[in-house]
């Protein structure tokens, strides 16, 4: 009765990975998905992640098996409505806090920061929670892969390490970086296969000093630009040089019109270097990640480049600032200045949209198409991995992993 | 008799596939055989799997969210979705479809349940709480307010108590009830350029002493225009204007933040909330045309006030406090009537022009 008599084989050689996506798709997707979260009061932004997650999952095949995503908006819903029980009552007690100290400058200030930092420092635990969750409902050939560790034993570290990068100006940031980074991959797993990650931090090092110096230079030269707009400004309005703290930023307009162009000009270019050396930074940081990555015997290795993903960012940001500045002036011209503003909010809110065709769909394809594997990995070493399935019966808050923060 | 489709089972414990074969029974579902046992997927139970268009269909079940289904060859893919339309299209269930539907459109009602409990209840509710509970916010505010419009307070005995008797004679019938008590009502004047007046909750009133020279230096028609703004944002505090408008602002924080996920909180923000609407500034000049003729004073200053605003500023309503009516309609609202009694002795406005102006 049985006529296939396949021998299946039991390793996994090499493993092909490629990225099926198309910039149609992405369109009609980002596109049906926006207007949907604008008909619903944003209400459907929870399913909109789930779809896209989705979608870019389903276009990465491994050995031309597609991977999946099993996260519903309904799970980022439930999640995010828990968060909001809990922040709800927190923001009340900040905002009547802020009431009750507005007469006091100082107070007022403080009650202003305070819970900023109360936000921040809840962001690696977000972080932490928002990876299990995804890595949890994330399969292939109905396999899951997994996140163990826990949240307070990366809040811990990135607090850490955190401080410590401060407290260096930023020039310890690539330790922060790679000692995160690693704390993650090594509770990643993917069945019952553990991750590995060799990356030290030296390797990052000299490439980080470069960016950091042109991120000292240029905001050492923004400062001075502002300084010699608001002496040239104050020359012209013949007002003593001792400007009052704060600076008034609005003064700086009052400077000679070709000097806020130059420097204006050259302070842009200045800021774009350095947001390309950023970038730069970025991609040799993704390729030694990626290298110091293997899977049991799979090693892995990424060949991306630099001018691809600057080209990606630089269209993107080129589209959107055509499409904003194009609908405002549309808007103003069709609607006068009072309701004019509104078309250029509801433009914006579109303009979001564009993120997807424009940045990641290119980005994901070209992540994973210059993304190789070799090595080999038995299959029976790839099975159902119980320990880090995702857990049901323990409340809510651990059926639905907060991912909404 | 159906036919028998080659296909690869992942029985969801192991990554290895497992040769099997699908029978698609259009009353039961799909029967799948492989050489470790066979099971039974309902039909309405199964959905199939996203994925490029080259990739072979996959198909998933409820029952046992972790085993696959994989159809090797397309044309029989074909024949399995004309069997079973639904499965030509990737996507959940009908029941998962109409449960995630339930909960979107639970989702919206509740954000526009949340947007009216924003701009509707929450005002109520604040316009409800006992004036002592809100004053030490209103005090709060009132010192912002005079920050931010870089004014400080007059300290002077005198214009104080000129001040303090008016405000009871405004006061003088008016009867304490759950949500006013007409003690509670503290004005004073803060030294700044700018004319206006403003009324924080918990009955804290400020009136910035541009004010005072924008009502000019006669005794009779100056002070009785004082006297009518002052009237004006007193019915602002009878009516609890201001402790709405702060219900509504934290409201629609609240709403901004459910809606936008993370807007984050911002006191100071709230306090750009003294815009009460046209409806509720004529209720606060009809009830304020109440308190001065109650006090012998009449409306005839606080008509003349509007006046010298449509003189001062146009007739715009950009000049003080764009949020106001247009003066031109408040006026015509208003009878105009001199009472028998003015609202300050010649001296007592003296002291107010010059211990309070902002010349000093």
């Amino acid at each position: 009765m049985f006529d296939v008599t396949l021998k299946q084989p039991s390793r996994i050689e090499a493993p092909r990975i490629a990225y099926w996506g198309s910039l149609g798709e992405a369109w009609r997707l980002a596109l049906r998905m926006t207007l949907l979260t604008l008909a619903t009061l944003g209400a459907y932004r929870f399913w909109v992640k789930a779809t896209v997650r989705r979608y870019f999952w389903s276009r990465i095949t491994v050995n031309d098996e597609p991977l999946e995503y099993a996260g519903t908006g309904l799970e980022l819903f439930i999640g995010f409505l828990i968060v909001l029980a809990i922040v709800t009552p927190f923001y009340g007690i900040v905002i009547v806090g802020q009431l009750l100290l507005t007469g006091d400058p100082f107070w007022f200030a403080a009650s202003q920061i305070a819970p900023a930092f109360f936000i921040l420092a809840l962001i690696p635990i977000a972080v932490f929670r928002a990876r299990r969750y995804r890595l949890s409902r994330t399969l292939w050939r109905g396999i899951r892969a997994g996140q163990t560790g826990t949240a307070s034993g990366y809040w811990l570290r990135a607090i850490g390490y955190g401080t410590l990068g401060w407290l260096t100006l930023g020039l310890l940031r690539p330790l922060a970086q790679v000692r995160l980074t690693r704390y993650l991959m090594q509770n990643t797993w993917f069945g019952t296969t553990r991750f590995a990650f060799k990356a030290r931090a030296r390797q990052l090092m000299w490439r980080w000093l470069v960016f950091w110096v042109t991120l000292i230079f240029a905001y050492s030269a923004s400062m001075l630009a502002i300084y010699l707009l608001e002496e040239n400004a104050q020359e012209l309005a013949g007002t003593d040089s001792n400007a009052p703290f704060p600076i008034k930023l609005a003064d700086l307009w009052n400077a000679k019109p070709e000097r806020i162009v130059f420097n204006g000009g050259l302070l842009a270019l200045i800021w774009a270097l350095s947001g390309g050396t950023y970038v730069w930074y970025r991609i040799n940081q993704a390729r030694i990640f990626v290298g110091a990555t293997t899977l049991g015997d799979l090693n892995f290795a990424s060949r991306i480049r630099f001018w691809r993903v600057a080209r990606i960012y630089a269209i993107a940001a080129v589209a959107y600032v055509v499409l904003v500045i194009g609908a405002s002036v549309l808007s103003f011209s069709l609607f006068g200045p009072q309701f004019g503003i509104l078309g250029v909010i509801v433009v914006g809110l579109l303009a979001g949209a564009l993120f997807m065709p424009f940045v990641t769909h290119p980005l994901v394809g070209h992540f994973v198409e210059t993304l190789s594997v070799d090595g080999a990995l038995d299959v029976d070493d790839l099975v159902q991995n119980t320990e880090i399935a995702p857990k049901n019966g323990e409340g809510l808050a651990s059926v639905f992993e907060v991912d909404a923060m | 008799m159906t036919t028998i489709y080659t296909a690869e089972y992942f029985d969801g414990q192991t990554s290895a596939p497992q040769p099997a074969t699908a029978q698609v029974l259009p009353n039961d579902g799909i029967l799948i055989r492989w050489a470790g046992g066979q099971v039974l997927w309902p039909l309405d139970a199964i959905s199939r799997l996203a994925g490029p268009k080259t990739a072979r269909m996959r198909l998933i079940c409820e029952e046992a969210p972790a085993a696959r289904l994989a159809i090797n060859d397309p044309a029989d893919a074909a024949r399995i979705v004309a069997d079973a339309p639904r499965l030509a299209r990737a996507g959940a269930t009908r029941r998962g479809k109409t449960q995630a539907l339930k909960w979107i459109a639970g989702g919206v009602v509740g954000l526009a349940l949340l947007g009216l409990g924003a701009f509707e209840g929450l005002p109520r509710l604040a316009a409800h709480t006992p004036m002592s509970w809100v004053a030490p916010i209103g005090d709060n505010m009132r010192t912002h307010i005079e920050y931010a419009f870089d004014a400080t307070p007059c300290a002077s005995r005198r214009t104080e108590a000129a001040l303090h008797r008016l405000t009871r004679r405004l006061l003088a019938d008016v009867r304490p009830t759950a949500s006013f008590d007409p003690s509670a009502v503290d004005v004073r004047i803060a030294e700044s350029y700018i004319p206006n007046a403003l009324a924080a909750p918990g009955g804290r009133l400020v009136i910035l002493s541009g004010l005072l020279d924008l009502a000019g230096d006669t005794a009779d028609a100056g002070g009785d225009m004082l006297a009518g703004v002052l009237a004006h944002e007193i019915a602002h505090a009878r009516l609890r204007h201001p402790t709405r408008a702060l219900g509504r602002a934290l409201g629609l924080d609240l709403l901004l933040r459910a809606s936008g996920g993370g807007v984050s909180a911002d006191g100071g923000a709230l306090l750009a909330t003294f815009a009460y609407g046209r409806a509720a500034e004529r209720e606060a000049d009809a009830l304020a045309q109440e308190m001065l003729t109650a006090a012998g004073i009449g409306d005839a200053g606080l008509k003349a006030f509007f006046a010298k605003i449509e003189a001062t500023f146009g007739k715009s309503e950009a000049g003080f406090l764009s949020t106001h009516p247009a003066t031109a309609e408040r006026t015509a609202a208003l009878p105009g009537v001199k009472g028998p009694e003015r609202a300050f002795t010649k001296a007592e406005w003296r002291a107010l022009l010059a211990d309070c102006s902002p010349e000093d």
